[in-house]
């Protein structure tokens, strides 16, 4: 639910219960004033009867012409109370029932006691308190409907900053090195909001570009020690007469020194493709890519003796920094061939908006979830493991997709161009 | 043929400079900027080998003092940068080649020697070695005078042998100069083995000695004895 919608069905909620709760008490107080007045005119209207009977010793009904004014009863029984009740009688000239407020005593008259209703008609005060509630009603209705639409007005206002930078906040990707740019509000709050949120992506991209750069020069530092290795054990093969211990020794430095130059270069490819730093980029024609690489690694083929399938669906051609689309399809290549049978299958396919390879191979020793990630290695690989780590990275990079999946036993492994989400 | 290598990590610099003095190159080594000025500015080389990043400056600046001092000299840039740029602007300012640290000193060995060959004036484009013949510009081998057609990678691996002879190689240099150093696969190694028994039986099918050396455990060497 939207912070506005929440406070607004709060906002509501409790206005009009307390709305409602003011309607009530009013109704009430009203009521108690029209009834105090109507009472104290009633019992003066007592008095007035009181002295006259008094006086006169009798009551003469002629002597009081309202209808349903006053009422004798002779009565047995009597006591000293006085009782006030609300009762409804009919008016002769209206056809209706009207109601009244009628005060009832007992009264000795000569010798007889009489019980005595003396009455007054609410239909003035009735309508008053009517009219009165319903305006006050309709007053709320109205007065609410204004508040609600004012409040969402002025919080739609209040909140557009606090949305803007969620929007640009969402829309904020660390490893593109674009500044967060946050428009300045007057809220206090939203503006500190800012503030921290501002310091807070600095501090990330400044750690990101330290852990870049920390990369990038480990792994050139290390290009200089790791040259002079393998030149001196390039010049240590050149001796005669080595024995076969010293040339296992030999062999074993010569591996490592070796594979740390293929990680170094493999880290420094990958961080080089993070940081963009191949500018060059131009329509690559997957089509002729694929045609040489397929020449280019023949000799990789048929020592393996696999049989390799070109199928042409379509035309793929993708912007792209050319060197990194050759590594793209050379690790991908290079991974189905290094996975493969002796004597397996490798098809290639090309359509608009992409290729896939597939291969045929043991099934996967790793989970393909992590496939992807750097040093994530089968078993049996001597490689690095940063060959699909770099494919990855091109992938996103350049807004490409690539998915695994296995399927009939044969490893798919599809390369898409991302399907743009507008708006994203 | 007189080299000089302007490297400063000094033990490269000698490897490099004793690998090529083997093959009856001048080899003079200095370590710094200012050195090589004062070197390029009163001796004439052949070739030279300049390390990018150096202590007291970008072996840029060398190159381009080198192309108008002595536009004959063959200039190799070696450096840890791989960086596309760097080469480009490397080839742009007039160096010929570009090495990427850590390389093999038969990589080195090979390009010193191709370039030296497109240098000299009026340059050889034929290789000899006892009956083995290469065609540079046909790209043909003769053995005896015999037509012995190659598959281009047993050509390039010829050429490299030739280059290299009397050195003894991996297999990893052999499969790097053959497929480049994308070819992150084990199978190479295999390969590598395939075409050389496929180069040997071309070459002795027409009469050529076996001049191919396996050397246990380590590689390959090309020699006559």
């Amino acid at each position: 639910m939207k912070l506005l919608t929440k406070t607004t069905l709060y906002y509501l909620g409790f206005s009009v219960i307390i709305y409602l709760s003011i309607a009530v008490a009013f109704y009430y107080v009203t009521e108690y004033l029209v009834y105090e007045d109507v009472e104290t005119k009633l019992l003066s209207e007592k008095k007035d009867f009181e002295t006259f009977t008094e006086n006169n010793g009798l009551w003469y009904k002629s002597c009081y012409f309202v209808q349903n004014k006053i009422e004798f009863v002779p009565s047995v029984y009597h006591d000293d109370k006085v009782v006030f009740i609300d009762t409804l009688l009919y008016d002769k000239n209206n056809y209706q029932l009207i109601p009244f407020r009628q005060v009832t005593f007992y009264e000795k008259l000569g010798s007889d006691y009489y019980k005595i209703h003396i009455r007054k008609s609410l239909i003035e005060s009735d309508k008053l308190l009517k009219y009165l509630t319903y305006t006050l009603l309709i007053l709320m209705v109205i007065g609410l409907s204004v508040t609600y639409f004012v409040q969402r007005w002025i919080s739609k206002g209040i909140w557009k900053p606090f949305n803007n930078t969620l929007s640009k906040v969402k829309s904020f990707k660390l490893t593109k090195e674009q500044e967060l740019e946050l428009s300045y509000s007057n809220i206090y709050e939203f503006e500190e909001l800012n503030g921290v949120l501002n310091k807070m992506v600095r501090k990330m991209q400044k750690d990101y570009k330290n852990l870049k750069e920390f990369t990038q020069n480990a792994s050139h530092e290390m290009q200089t020690p790791v040259a002079l290795i393998n030149a001196r054990v390039e010049e240590l093969i050149q001796s005669k007469n080595l024995t076969d211990k010293q040339v296992y020794l030999i062999q074993e430095i010569n591996n490592s020194s070796n594979r740390i130059s293929k990680l170094t270069q493999g880290l420094l490819l990958l961080s080089k493709i993070e940081n963009r730093q191949f500018q060059e980029i131009k329509n690559v024609d997957f089509d002729v890519l694929i045609k040489r690489k397929i020449e280019e690694l023949e000799e990789l083929f048929s020592h393996k003796q696999l049989k390799v399938e070109y199928e042409k669906n379509g035309n793929f051609v993708f912007y792209i920094n050319p060197d990194l689309a050759d590594v793209l399809l050379n690790n991908l290549i290079a991974n189905a061939i290094k996975h493969n049978f002796f004597g397996g299958t490798i098809i290639i396919k090309l359509s608009d908006d992409g290729f896939e390879i597939i291969n045929t191979g043991d099934t996967l020793s790793i989970d393909p979830k992590t496939m992807f990630q750097r040093f994530r290695k089968g078993k049996t690989s001597l490689s690095t493991g940063l060959g699909l780590a770099i494919v990855k990275q091109i992938c996103d990079v350049y807004g490409l997709s690539i998915e695994y999946y296995y399927q009939n036993k044969l490893h798919h492994m599809k390369v898409n161009r991302e399907e743009l989400v507008i708006g994203l | 043929m007189k080299i000089l290598i302007v490297e400063d990590e000094k033990g490269l610099s000698e490897s490099i400079s004793n690998h090529l003095s083997k093959d009856g190159f001048l080899c003079e080594r200095v370590f710094t900027y200012a050195a090589a000025e004062e070197k390029i500015n009163l001796y004439s080389y052949d070739c030279v080998i300049v390390d990018i990043n150096l202590p007291d400056g970008i072996g840029f600046g060398l190159v381009e003092a080198l192309k108008k001092i002595s536009a004959t000299t063959g200039i190799i840039i070696i450096s840890a940068r791989n960086a596309i740029e760097d080469k480009i602007k490397g080839l742009e300012i007039g160096s010929d080649d570009y090495l990427t640290k850590p390389f093999h000193l038969s990589e080195l060995n090979a390009r010193v020697k191709s370039l030296v060959r497109r240098k000299s004036f009026g340059g050889t484009n034929e290789i000899v070695f006892n009956e083995i013949k290469i065609n540079l510009n046909k790209r043909m081998v003769y053995v005896n005078d015999a037509e012995t057609p190659l598959s281009r990678k047993e050509y390039d691996l010829l050429l490299y042998f030739i280059s290299n002879k009397e050195h003894a190689l991996t297999k990893e240099a052999i499969a790097e100069h053959l497929w480049g150093d994308n070819i992150d696969s084990v199978d190479s190694l295999d390969i590598v083995y395939s075409h050389i028994k496929n180069l040997r039986r071309k070459l002795m099918e027409k009469g050529a000695k076996d001049y191919v050396h396996s050397i246990y455990g380590i590689g390959y060497k090309f020699e006559d004895h």
